[in-house]
């Protein structure tokens, strides 16, 4: 956390500096611990939208991984799609226990994104929207369409909970204790990634991919590592998903779902690590504030993105630092 | 090892129905400088961009060291050691100097996921050792005070010596360099020139010139190719090409303009 | 025998839906070529154009025609508005643009969604009776309607090879930089090009009111096609666009023959796919701006 927030401050040499971003740093971990552990103590309701936060966190940073190596994808509800109806049916289908049931989604998504991402990422920008909008729409129509296995329109009620050897996550203080690890999991992934040469190598073939290829970086082989990747967050939170609600249908992963995690992402920040998780807690709790009035609140989500490109185009998270700047200059 | 660095053979790249280079075979030697030089629009820095995998040919072979690096892709030719410069600045406008040149060594890295994706092994260097690296490699381009500067605000001159030096970041046993000299003024050719001669002699490498800077070619080219409507006109020395009366008509115009 | 009157009435049925869809491609096509940015509320801007001629017509009682009219400069105003006040910081920005566009749809299709409800209405027919043309029988109303498509095409195709705006349009979407260096000013061709693009749109939905039911949520599937068909005939050619267009709404016609729709869609991106596999530089010389 510390890193980030004081990222943008100017250099002032001296002792007294670095006590006071320790200090910051104490204080932000220890503000972080209570508001992660408060929902347990908050009631259902807060707990409910607790776990949904966690979900998306590791899907948006799914999307931000396949966004920092270059392209963006329009349709990353497909992803968490696969991993929902996938582990679902594995376990019916081959009696397999819950874990193993979502393990063998994770690589069934694995492969299909290989494959897709093989032959889309060649395309650049432009093409590469339209087709994962495409393919995600796709998607949605196999699973409307295969009722014998998918039960169509209808969907998969009565999904049974996550269980490690007798363990089952079917209370709501437990699943969030899975679903948080889970979602800081995520966030210390991307951290780690991107401070390794391989996620320096995705921020070069984002930045410049003609000159990162020119430099040794195969652009396609790095774009098609990240989508891979990127998937497989995605069909995490499509596994958390199913076995959470329980109930899962393909309306679920219409494009309303890849547009607002493309929301989550802009709104929290592209440019920062910490975007996708701060985007996602601040927009999950959202429709609650515009209880039941939902045209109103899309039409927020709609100017929110567009006034947010506009005037802040880092997002929620370019605003902390620009306040953590001013305020370690003062 | 084979007898040349880089041979060049029947290329020929074809845009719909016009033919922007026809046919072009040469070879460069190791250790050599070569300049290919030609009016503009001769095909000059398609021949580059085919032969650096940017563009797939229509037809010929490259071939480098003996192997055959026709139509694979850019990353995979400079991880076979070939490299290349852009007639354009072209950084990575956001990082500073040592970052870009960082990223140009992110393949070389031994053990690390760049360098087994593309299946480098030549040229590796330790973790610990990248730092060096960039060091040295600054060192060479003579560019250490610039180092935590941001790609972006460079002059244009310190602009294309960062490039050179991305170039250099990758170990190429050959560089392709796409008119260093364009934009620069007396005292950077001057450099320029010292640099090449430094590149050549004292790190082994063999460079490849697109230049319409004649002074400089004619100075430090120990063989010149010649490009005219995308096919070869002339090869050889200076003073041969000084004199090929094709040459001069087609390109260097007076005889004392030659001289310069 | 049976085989005949099928084949043709897909023919027919083919004719229509690819119309629209050419139009909604050219509009699209249109869009990007001029700004380089995806417009994703294109789908929107055809559901515009359908309440308009629903609203025209219904509450202010004008015949099909002029309502159409009415509704395609509606949608350009409104549309060079969008352009002039929301989306000009973004012209130099394709990415954040097409998300600026989503947001723009999400906009758009909640207003509508306020005004009007989810549920669908329908446009009282413009024609009744149906005609037989070859021994295939199509109605009326269908006829009309393909009638004025062919006419707002014609008037499009003398736009953009006749008068003087029309080509700059089309050098700047063609040919941008030649249409730079000629000092084509971009300036009036960015709203302008935008405003007919979705006009365009506004037109196709327009039209198709009377045949199919009109609903806030009407624009989705017709965006889903355009992208298709850019695809498929390449962004930055309107013939290409225009062509693919109608192929397209063959194609899923006589698809729809043997298969179910939804697998049609399928095979069809499938196709889309397997032509990028065997096309990939020539799709991606296109493909950066």
């Amino acid at each position: 956390m510390t890193t980030q927030l004081t990222a943008g401050a100017p250099s002032t040499p001296g002792a007294w500096r670095t006590s006071r971003s320790r200090g910051l740093a104490v204080a932000c971990a220890v503000a972080a611990a209570l508001a992660a552990a408060w929902p347990w103590a908050a009631g259902q309701f807060v707990l409910h939208l607790a776990i949904l936060a966690c979900i998306n966190i590791v899907i948006v940073n799914g999307l931000s991984l396949i966004d920092r190596c270059g392209q963006l994808s329009f349709g990353h509800s497909a992803p968490v799609a696969l991993g929902a109806y996938g582990s679902v049916l594995f376990s019916s289908a081959l009696g397999v226990g819950t874990v193993t049931a979502a393990a063998l989604s994770l690589v069934a998504g694995a492969l299909v994104a290989g494959v897709l991402g093989w032959v889309i990422l060649r395309l650049r920008g432009v093409y590469f929207v339209l087709v994962t909008f495409a393919f995600a729409e796709l998607v949605r129509l196999v699973l409307l369409d295969a009722g014998s296995i998918t039960g169509g329109a209808n969907g998969i009620a009565g999904i049974p909970p996550l269980s490690i050897g007798g363990f089952a996550f079917d209370t709501r203080e437990r699943f969030y204790a899975l679903a948080l690890a889970l979602a800081i999991a995520s966030v210390g992934f991307m951290v780690w990634l991107f401070s390794r040469p391989l996620g320096r190598a995705m921020t070069a073939v984002a930045a410049n991919p003609a000159l990162a290829e020119s430099t040794g970086l195969s652009v396609l082989r790095l774009q098609i590592v990240a989508y891979i990747a990127g998937s497989v967050l995605a069909s995490v939170g499509g596994v958390l998903t199913a076995r959470y609600i329980g109930f899962i249908s393909p309306e679920s992963f219409a494009t309303g779902a890849s547009v607002a995690f493309i929301t989550m992402l802009v709104i929290g920040g592209r440019k920062s690590l910490y975007g996708p998780m701060l985007g996602a807690l601040v927009l999950t709790p959202l429709p609650e504030f515009f209880r039941g009035a939902v045209q109103t609140q899309h039409i927020f989500y709609g100017a929110a993105l567009i006034l947010i490109l506009r005037f802040l185009p880092g997002g929620i998270a370019g605003v902390l630092n620009i306040k953590a700047a001013w305020r370690s200059a003062k | 090892m084979s007898a040349f660095l880089l041979e060049v053979d029947g290329l020929s790249k074809h845009f719909g129905g016009l033919a922007a280079v026809k046919d072009l075979s040469f070879q460069v030697s190791r250790g050599e400088i070569v300049g290919l030089i030609g009016p503009n629009g001769a095909g000059k820095t398609t021949a580059f961009n085919t032969i650096s995998g940017v563009l797939p040919p229509t037809q010929g072979r490259v071939l480098l060291d003996g192997r055959d690096i026709t139509g694979r892709r850019p990353s995979s030719i400079v991880s076979a050691g070939l490299a290349r410069t852009f007639q354009s600045t072209t950084t990575f406008a956001e990082e500073t100097v040592a970052t870009n040149i960082e990223h140009a060594l992110l393949s070389r890295i031994k053990g690390s996921a760049p360098q087994r994706l593309m299946r480098r092994t030549h040229g590796l260097l330790v973790p610990s050792d990248v730092a060096s690296e960039v060091d040295r490699i600054l060192e060479i381009v003579n560019m250490q005070a610039w180092r935590d500067v941001p790609a972006g605000t460079l002059a244009y001159g310190l602009q294309k010596k960062l490039g050179i030096a991305i170039g250099l970041a990758t170990k190429p046993a050959m560089l392709l360099m796409d008119e260093p000299a364009a934009g620069l003024n007396h005292e950077e050719c001057n450099e320029l020139t010292r640099l090449l001669r430094k590149l050549q002699k004292e790190y082994g490498l063999t460079l490849l010139l697109v230049e319409h800077h004649m002074a400089i070619v004619m100075e430090i080219c120990e063989r010149i190719v010649v490009l005219v409507h995308g096919e070869k006109i002339a090869e050889g020395s200076p003073a041969q090409i000084r004199a090929n009366p094709a040459v001069v008509q087609a390109y260097l115009g007076a005889p004392d303009y030659a001289h310069a | 025998m049976d085989w005949h009157l099928l084949i043709g009435q897909a023919t027919a049925n083919g004719l229509v839906v690819g119309l629209l869809y050419l139009l909604m491609a050219v509009g699209f096509t249109l869009v990007f070529g001029v700004m380089r940015m995806v417009n994703f509320a294109h789908g929107e801007f055809y559901m515009l154009g359908a309440f308009a001629a629903y609203f025209f017509t219904t509450k202010l009682a004008l015949p099909f025609l002029p309502a159409v009219a009415l509704s395609f400069a509606v949608a350009i105003v409104v549309g060079s508005l969008v352009e002039w006040f929301i989306l000009k910081p973004f012209r130099k920005d394709e990415l954040n643009g097409m998300i600026v566009t989503i947001g723009l749809a999400l906009i758009l299709q909640n207003i509508a969604l306020m005004m009007f409800g989810p549920d669908p209405v329908s446009m009282p027919s413009i024609a009744s009776g149906a005609t037989t043309i070859l021994g295939i029988t199509v109605a009326n109303s269908r006829v009309v309607v393909v009638g004025f498509a062919v006419v707002v095409l014609l008037l499009l195709y003398a736009f953009l090879r006749h008068s003087r705006a029309g080509r700059g349009l089309r050098a700047v979407v063609e040919d941008s930089e030649t249409a730079a260096i000629q000092g084509v000013r971009a300036r009036i061709y960015y709203p302008l090009g935008f405003g007919i693009g979705v006009g365009l749109a506004a037109i196709g939905g327009a039209l198709m009111a009377p045949l199919f039911s009109v609903s806030p949520f009407m624009g989705q599937t017709p965006l889903l096609k355009a992208f298709m068909v850019v695809i498929l005939g390449g962004l930055g050619s309107i013939p290409g666009a225009a062509l693919a267009g109608l192929c397209l709404g063959l194609l899923e016609s006589y698809s729809t023959l043997f298969l179910s729709s939804s697998t049609a869609d399928m095979l069809i991106f499938l196709l889309v796919m397997l032509g990028m596999l065997a096309f990939p530089r020539g799709l991606i010389g296109r493909g950066e701006a």
